[in-house]
């Protein structure tokens, strides 16, 4: 089941809404857990026999692990630590680098739940005792199939302190409103002309920048649309989830836009992998090396194919450059170039990101170069201009704040009739997008291959 | 004076989830300035003010803390204290079933690499398309009831009249969840077919009972015609 079904939004969501309601507080983890099972193992059984597996091996290694720590024995906790992520990492990557059909979300709960061991073992929190927790934190339904990861001692937080309240809801409402629109109208269009570009067996050269640029505008409104509707949905029951983009395409360098973009993501590597590496506190070499590590495991998390790793190393060595390099001579360059030298990298950075293969990345940046030999500018390139010009206009509009700003600046000081005209917006916007769904338009979010 | 008691209760509980959700939205806010503030610190000391979990605890819940661990399988162990206790068997045992788990879908019915193109040039060569027209998605959604725009690729080819029995059916899944839905789809078919023109249609009987239904990890083909086991058998061996 995804979030964008009809059967998620006619039946699953309401269904569970009206349960959350009207059952007593002490039940509401327990109707979360069953209701977060029922809709992961919908149509797919046997991915749920992975995620169980995983669970409960995770759960008695935390035990373990509390153990030892009780008894005054770190170091021996530690081992137990590394021998279950080890366990963890191996399972995940058998099934992302062989020929097996992935489990839906195994890349995103794996991380979750080497959190919740790392977090035992660093006794940042303690092992969890109520099963059903552990269980609703590792499998709760808005975040196992693409995140955002959630890190365990935040997770637990939010348990302690999630409030459920109609304001709650509104706002929940509003957010995952926001990310069905995101992604049924704006990155599905983009990906149905992204399509078109790619399916053209020759193409000019602004043909083929405009397909990356397609492509880009496509990634970030499909995955922040997701997270939007992730975030919403976990706000709607109670839960605050920090959010997973902040506009990443007005970075003004490729380190912000790593802070800006997959957000959840990058604080996962800086506090499981390059904190406990040594972070920036120690030689310029030994920090360059951890940032290699990052990146190489942020490419190689993302897929097995040689485009991913290149694809990592690329932004790992432009956040290098910057941070040995560039250090001084960054903030003397006006702030509109920085962010369109940045977004021009990350642009790039995503050919590697959407080809197959390495060579087809290659190929593809050989188009955009003229190797087609169909010259920079042809009736096709003009035919897509006049098509997707509106298209394009609306996407980088948002990717900035204004529409929002515009949006809340109208709402909030106009008073209650400009309220109504904005129910009145989410309502239509809502239509729309149903529209959009039975029309069989929709496609699965691009992250769920993750 | 009971009433006024109460009222002024509600309001000192109203007035206290108020300061805590305030307090619990500076907390969310300073927490997201941190993030951001992360590649700025440069020293030990600004790390380790960033792990951004004292911003969840209180000195009450330090206290909490110090409580000894109740393990959930306490008092259960096979051999006493030194054995193995119940969490250590469950993990094993998870490592057991895992394994087992992967050899069988390892050794198992493996996904073809074969794009949909050179499959669907491969199978329709081999079939004699003559007496059947190629099918649009609504038209399949008619005929199978499933949507095709929620699988990998789908093509089917259905008689081009309704004597006909001749049909041929690609479905490539995106995953195998989809192969049960897909199995059940082309049963489906195959039998109403059979259903429809039993009684009078000899010939289109015996060919809709020849007819093959080959369902494989992320291929799925059925082909009903004079010579179905030639298709299979180019599906087969494109497969």
């Amino acid at each position: 089941m995804t979030f964008g079904s009809l059967l998620f939004l006619f039946i699953f969501l309401p269904v569970t809404l009206l349960l959350y309601r009207v059952v007593s507080d002490n039940k509401k983890l327990l109707l979360l857990t069953i209701m977060s099972i029922l809709f992961y193992a919908w149509g797919s059984p046997w991915q749920l026999l992975v995620l169980v597996i995983s669970m409960v091996f995770n759960y008695a290694a935390g035990i373990e692990i509390q153990k030892y720590l009780d008894k005054g024995k770190p170091g021996v906790a530690r081992v137990a630590m590394f021998a279950a992520v080890i366990m963890d990492v191996a399972v995940l990557a058998i099934f992302k680098y062989t020929t097996l059909v992935m489990p839906i979300g195994i890349s995103f709960y794996t991380f979750s739940i080497i959190s919740y061991l790392a977090d035992i073992c660093r006794e940042k929190e303690r092992a969890e005792e109520d099963i059903m927790q552990y269980v609703l934190f590792v499998s709760f339904f808005p975040k196992i199939t693409s995140g955002p990861i959630v890190q365990y001692k935040d997770f637990k937080a939010q348990i302690r302190e999630r409030t459920y309240s109609k304001t709650a809801l509104g706002e929940g409402m509003n957010l995952f409103l926001i990310g069905l629109f995101k992604k049924v109208l704006i990155a599905d269009t983009l990906g149905a002309a992204f399509s078109y570009v790619t399916s053209l067996s020759t193409m000019a050269a602004a043909t083929a920048w405009f397909g990356m640029i397609f492509f880009s505008l496509q990634l970030y409104f499909d995955f922040s649309g997701y997270s939007d509707m992730a975030i919403g949905l976990a706000r709607i029951f109670g839960f605050r989830f920090e959010k997973n983009f902040d506009y990443p395409y007005l970075s003004t360098s490729v380190s912000e836009f790593w802070r800006r973009w997959h957000i959840s993501l990058g604080a996962w590597f800086r506090e499981y992998v390059y904190i406990p590496l040594g972070g920036n506190r120690c030689s310029a070499l030994r920090q360059a090396g951890n940032l290699l590590a990052v990146w190489i495991l942020t490419g190689i998390w993302h897929g097995s194919t040689w485009n991913y790793l290149v694809w990592g190393l690329y932004h790992g060595a432009f956040v290098m450059l910057e941070r040995f390099a560039l250090k001084d001579i960054l903030p003397k360059i006006p702030v509109g170039v920085r962010i369109f030298l940045t977004d021009l990298i990350a642009f790039f950075g995503w050919v590697f990101f959407f080809s197959p293969s390495l060579s087809g990345a290659f190929r593809y940046f050989g188009r955009m170069f003229g190797a087609d030999g169909a010259g920079f500018w042809d009736s096709t390139t003009s035919f897509i201009l006049r098509e997707r010009f509106l298209l394009l206009v609306v996407a980088a509009l948002l990717c900035t704040p204004f529409v929002k700003n515009l949006h809340d600046g109208f709402v909030y000081r106009k008073g209650s009739a400009a309220k109504t005209v904005s129910v009145a917006i989410y309502t239509a916007l809502f239509l729309v997008c149903v529209a959009g769904l039975v029309s069989a338009t929709y496609t699965t979010f691009l992250y769920v291959q993750f | 004076m009971a009433r006024s008691d109460t009222n002024q209760q509600k309001r000192a509980q109203a007035a206290a989830r108020r300061a805590r959700e305030a307090r619990r939205a500076r907390e969310l806010e300073e927490n997201a300035r941190r993030n951001y503030e992360f590649d700025e610190a440069d020293d030990l000391d600004d790390l380790d003010d960033l792990d951004g979990s004292a911003l969840y605890y209180s000195d009450e819940d330090e206290d909490e803390e110090r409580e000894p661990f109740r393990n959930p399988f306490r008092g259960i162990s096979l051999r006493g204290s030194g054995g193995w206790s119940l969490h250590m068997m469950l993990k094993w045992f998870c490592v057991f079933g895992m394994g087992v788990f992967l050899f069988f879908r390892l050794t198992g019915d493996k996904p073809s690499e074969t794009g949909f193109s050179q499959m669907k040039t491969v199978v329709t060569k081999a079939a004699d398309l003559d007496k059947m027209q190629p099918a649009n998605n609504q038209m399949i959604k008619r005929l199978y009831g499933i949507d095709p725009t929620q699988y990998g690729d789908v093509l089917l080819y259905y008689p081009l009249t309704n004597m006909g029995a001749e049909e041929l059916m690609l479905v490539r899944m995106k995953d195998d969840a989809q192969k049960d839905a897909v199995k059940k789809a082309l049963e489906g078919r195959q039998a109403a077919q059979t259903k429809s023109f039993e009684g009078y249609g000899v010939e289109q009987t015996a060919m809709l009972k020849k007819s093959i239904i080959d369902v494989r990890s992320n291929y799925a083909l059925f082909i009903s015609g004079d010579d179905p086991q030639a298709v299979e058998n180019a599906f087969d061996a494109a497969y």
